[in-house]
């Protein structure tokens, strides 16, 4: 019995391979350098949140913006192929929290050496991973959702 | 017997100016019955696409309502439909994922479909050749012309063997050989295998090639309101 899989959407989508996705995962990283070799003076954690918060959304997204003309025929030829809206935005919210988790892996391995496996600060750094990959997955969801974008089956 | 495609009185408005509507089919109804062949025949900017479009769930009419085996699609997605009834559809525009050959295309359509993979390499196979693709198959769509992306469309569209197959002028840009073997394959598709065919043309000839034929009108113009002066 031949059942529809979902799992080929999303992982044909699923790592970063855009340039665009090189320069936010390059951004991110410096910013995350900075971050760690700033840290001399006592750790402000809400401050160093709130600029993660709103660092990595706005980074994500303008990565996911950059190559939407290219994404928006693959998912053209996705839906197409019978894939389902969750799946093609799924796969790019996984693209996003891959970008955001590479360009934050000097916090990663900063509070790895220094703190527990389950501190709050790894913690925040996931959120802010899950905010960067739904930031990523946001123009997407909004081209696919207009007219404008089935439009684009006519010839 | 209940269809599997059933549209009734479908009319979509699109405005184009200030108080003007360009309404597309005043009420097309018709049914397709499971193992049917249907042609939509109408000239270009009748609708035929619009038409297509809302059929797979795409867009919703403005007025009208249609069920795809049993489902109401005006409030379906596309996806739970695709999943549903195994639709495989073949759109007017090329659609293939560009960073990926046309043998990775397909590949990927057909998992998308769950076809297991043992069966997939024999299919895809035998679809590429039976569109003269073999040479292409380590192809970016980029470098091909329009009439090789719309053989590629139509080996993916075929390779799935759907249970129901939506057409969108499926010969445009085709040269006249691989549209003399397109219709043929089409009528063999619907007879041997009992595939339920509906397929839009604005050509009378490829129309024919159908058990039945529906043709839309030209769309008409209606202002919303008086316009005020």
């Amino acid at each position: 019995m031949e059942r529809p899989s979902w799992a080929p959407v999303i992982l044909s989508g699923a790592l970063p391979r855009e340039l665009s996705d090189l320069l936010a995962m390059a951004i991110l990283a410096l910013a995350s350098l900075e971050s760690v070799f700033a840290q001399l003076q006592p750790f402000n954690q809400s401050a160093w949140f709130a600029t993660l918060l709103i660092l990595v959304p706005m980074t994500c997204a303008l990565a996911a913006l950059s190559n939407s003309s290219r994404t928006q025929r693959e998912e053209l030829a996705l839906f197409a192929y019978g894939g389902a809206g969750w799946q093609i935005q799924l796969r790019y919210v996984v693209r996003g929290f891959v970008v955001a988790v590479i360009g934050l892996l000097p916090l990663w391995f900063r509070f790895i050496a220094t703190e527990n496996v389950l501190s709050f600060n790894l913690v925040l750094l996931l959120v802010s991973a899950t905010v960067g990959g739904l930031s990523y997955a946001a123009p997407a969801l909004k081209r696919t959702r207009s007219l404008a974008f089935v439009e684009q089956y006519k010839g | 017997m209940k269809p599997l495609l059933e549209c009734r009185n479908i009319t979509v408005a699109y405005p184009i100016a200030d108080g003007v509507l360009r309404l597309y089919g005043e009420g097309v109804s018709f049914n397709l019955e499971e193992g049917g062949f249907l042609s939509v025949v109408g000239g270009s900017g009748w609708g035929k696409s619009t038409l297509v479009n809302i059929v797979l769930g795409l867009e919703k009419p403005t007025r009208g309502m249609v069920q795809l085996d049993g489902e109401n699609m005006t409030e379906q997605s596309f996806v739970k439909r695709s999943a549903r009834v195994k639709t495989a559809a073949v759109f007017q525009r090329p659609t293939a994922l560009p960073q990926l050959t046309v043998l990775q295309n397909l590949h990927l359509a057909l998992s998308m479909m769950g076809v297991p993979k043992r069966e997939r390499d024999e299919r895809i196979k035998e679809s590429m050749t039976f569109f003269g693709l073999e040479r292409l198959s380590h192809s970016y769509p980029d470098s091909l012309s329009a009439g090789q992306k719309r053989r590629i469309d139509l080996a993916r569209a075929l390779a799935a063997k759907p249970r129901f197959l939506v057409l969108d002028e499926p010969t445009g840009d085709l040269d006249s050989s691989v549209t003399n073997l397109v219709m043929p394959l089409l009528r063999g598709l619907n007879k041997d295998h009992a595939m339920t065919i509906l397929m839009t043309t604005a050509l009378a000839r490829h129309a024919s090639a159908a058990r039945h034929q529906i043709h839309l009108r030209p769309p008409i113009f209606q202002t919303e309101q008086p316009i005020a002066r």
